[in-house]
């Protein structure tokens, strides 16, 4: 997730002040949407993505990246290990590179791989991309736009 | 810190709008009753009165394209040149355009004003959601005829004699299904052609190594779906939101009109329309051979394009002065939209 917590309260609190504060004449209504207003602007530099996320999008990617590393073993060009990171940001961050790394050779050099190790290099990748995925899909509930579009 | 909000958020909309105008029409006109909507999230659709001396009020609508919008930067021209493309057409109820403009001067956007039309819009019904207050006309037998034909004349427009050639001058059979998915790249974070997000870079692979040439070249809509028509009187009185019509293989409109990212379910269109109803009376009205592998493809560039919405809604909250905050709301959405599209790609691939 390359977007902020803190980045997703200045934009509300941003529409709240300049788009919905103007609009409502009621003062209590009023003083309820200063305090929120109030409150996003405190809590939003205290915020981070969970760190268990982190930790299973670096459980989907490594092994099988790991594995992907072993099946094109002596394939010339092949993508070298990210290098070791002790942040967790950083590691998934280097490890998300490696990934695209794979994908560019897959599709470039990797082309005149055997059928097999390709097709088993590929859903490696595939799959590793599918955890990383869900994890953050997990924890984060669909739109309901209804609620949100009328007119 | 944001910047100041542009001309067209504030007061000074209504009397730049009516100079504008005023200007084309050589005579002083006033602009009364904006109303903006909330459909849509890409382009501000607000609708209003135009009045003259001597002249009955005239409803309009005005569509601005707002540089920090989700699709940003915009142009009018392009549904500007579809729609007149395709003005007059008896089995397409559309809009006319009036007046356009990309210059940032005048509203501080690109904007286009056309005519008003009349009629409701029904939402997709999305999958386990309640039954809603929609009057039944929404889902009249007559709908699905207006929705299979309207697409048909869109699609059967020659527009090689018409402005919209301009839309792609070099337009080819061979070409226009890259040129689409290579459009989409470049909207995403990422260099030299390919996503900064890797599930992105990998259906993106994937879509290029598959790309078909189209069966034909045809104008789209572009966006052709539940939502994005009126309706009135049981019949279908205006096909909306033509801010991504291209050329390219008439199935990438069918494929998209049936996405279940938009509400389309194995057996319906955005839960409203029947599919296979659909795809027959189209191909009953044009002649086409509907060809089932080709409109898978073209299902898995819509979920691409899908997931491209809300990654960009994402870029738009990192680099902030976001004018809505629903875009911020999508942009926690991509996580789902890329797994169906891996799963979509596995299904075609490994089955």
């Amino acid at each position: 997730m390359d977007m902020t917590p803190a980045q997703i309260c200045e934009v509300l609190r941003d529409r709240l002040a300049r788009d919905v504060a103007p609009k409502l004449s009621d003062d209590h209504a009023q003083s309820q949407l200063q305090a929120a207003v109030d409150v996003l602007g405190k809590i939003a530099p205290l915020l981070e993505w969970s760190g268990e996320m982190l930790d299973e999008q670096l459980a989907a990617l490594e092994p099988r990246l790991e594995e992907a590393a072993r099946a094109a073993a002596g394939a010339p060009g092949a993508p070298a290990p990210a290098p070791p990171c002790a942040d967790r940001k950083g590691r998934l961050a280097a490890r998300q590179a490696e990934t695209s790394a794979w994908l560019d050779w897959l599709h470039g050099p990797g082309r005149a791989l055997d059928p097999a190790r390709r097709e088993t290099i590929e859903r490696l990748l595939r799959e590793a991309l599918q955890g990383m995925l869900a994890a953050e899909r997990r924890r984060i509930a669909a739109i309901d736009f209804s609620s949100m579009t009328r007119g | 810190m944001t910047p100041a909000d542009p001309a067209w958020r504030g007061r000074a909309l209504q009397p730049r709008l009516a100079e504008f105008i005023g200007e084309r029409l050589g005579e002083p006109v006033s602009v009364l009753d904006l109303h903006r909507f909330t459909a849509g999230l890409s382009w501000a659709t607000i609708s209003f009165t135009l009045r003259r001396e001597g002249a009955a009020d005239r409803p309009l609508i005005l569509r601005i394209g707002d540089p920090n919008g989700l699709l940003a930067p915009y142009s009018a021209r392009p549904e500007h040149l579809a729609l007149t493309s395709l003005a007059g057409l008896p089995d397409l109820p559309a809009a006319t355009s009036l007046w356009w403009s990309d210059a940032l001067d005048v509203l501080g956007a690109p904007f286009i004003v056309t005519t008003r039309l009349e009629g409701r819009t029904p939402m997709p019904i999305w999958p386990g959601a309640a039954p809603g207050a929609a009057e039944a006309e929404d889902d009249g037998p007559r709908i699905l005829d207006d929705f299979a034909a309207a697409l048909a004349a869109i699609h059967a427009c020659d527009w090689r004699a018409a402005p919209a050639a301009a839309l792609d001058p070099g337009a080819t059979a061979e070409r226009c299904v890259r040129d689409e998915i290579a459009r989409w790249v470049a909207r995403l974070p990422g260099a030299e052609g390919r996503p900064e997000a890797p599930a992105m870079r990998y259906a993106a692979a994937w879509l290029h190594d598959h790309a078909p040439a189209a069966t034909r070249v045809a104008l789209l809509h572009g966006d052709y779906r539940v939502g994005n028509y009126m309706v009135k009187d049981g019949r279908i009185s205006g096909i909306l939101d033509w801010e991504l019509t291209h050329l390219g293989d008439p199935h990438e409109d069918l494929a998209w009109a049936g996405l279940r990212t938009l509400g389309g379910t194995a057996t319906t269109l955005g839960g409203r329309l029947d599919r296979a109803g659909f795809l027959e009376r189209y191909a009953a009205r044009t002649g086409l051979a509907i060809d089932p592998d080709r409109l898978r493809y073209f299902e898995v560039l819509g979920q691409f394009k899908a997931a491209c919405l809300l990654l960009m809604a994402r870029e738009r909250v990192r680099r902030g002065a976001v004018h809505d905050a629903r875009l911020a709301v999508m942009g926690l959405q991509p996580a789902a939209a890329q797994m169906g599209l891996m799963s979509m790609i596995k299904a075609i691939r490994w089955t």
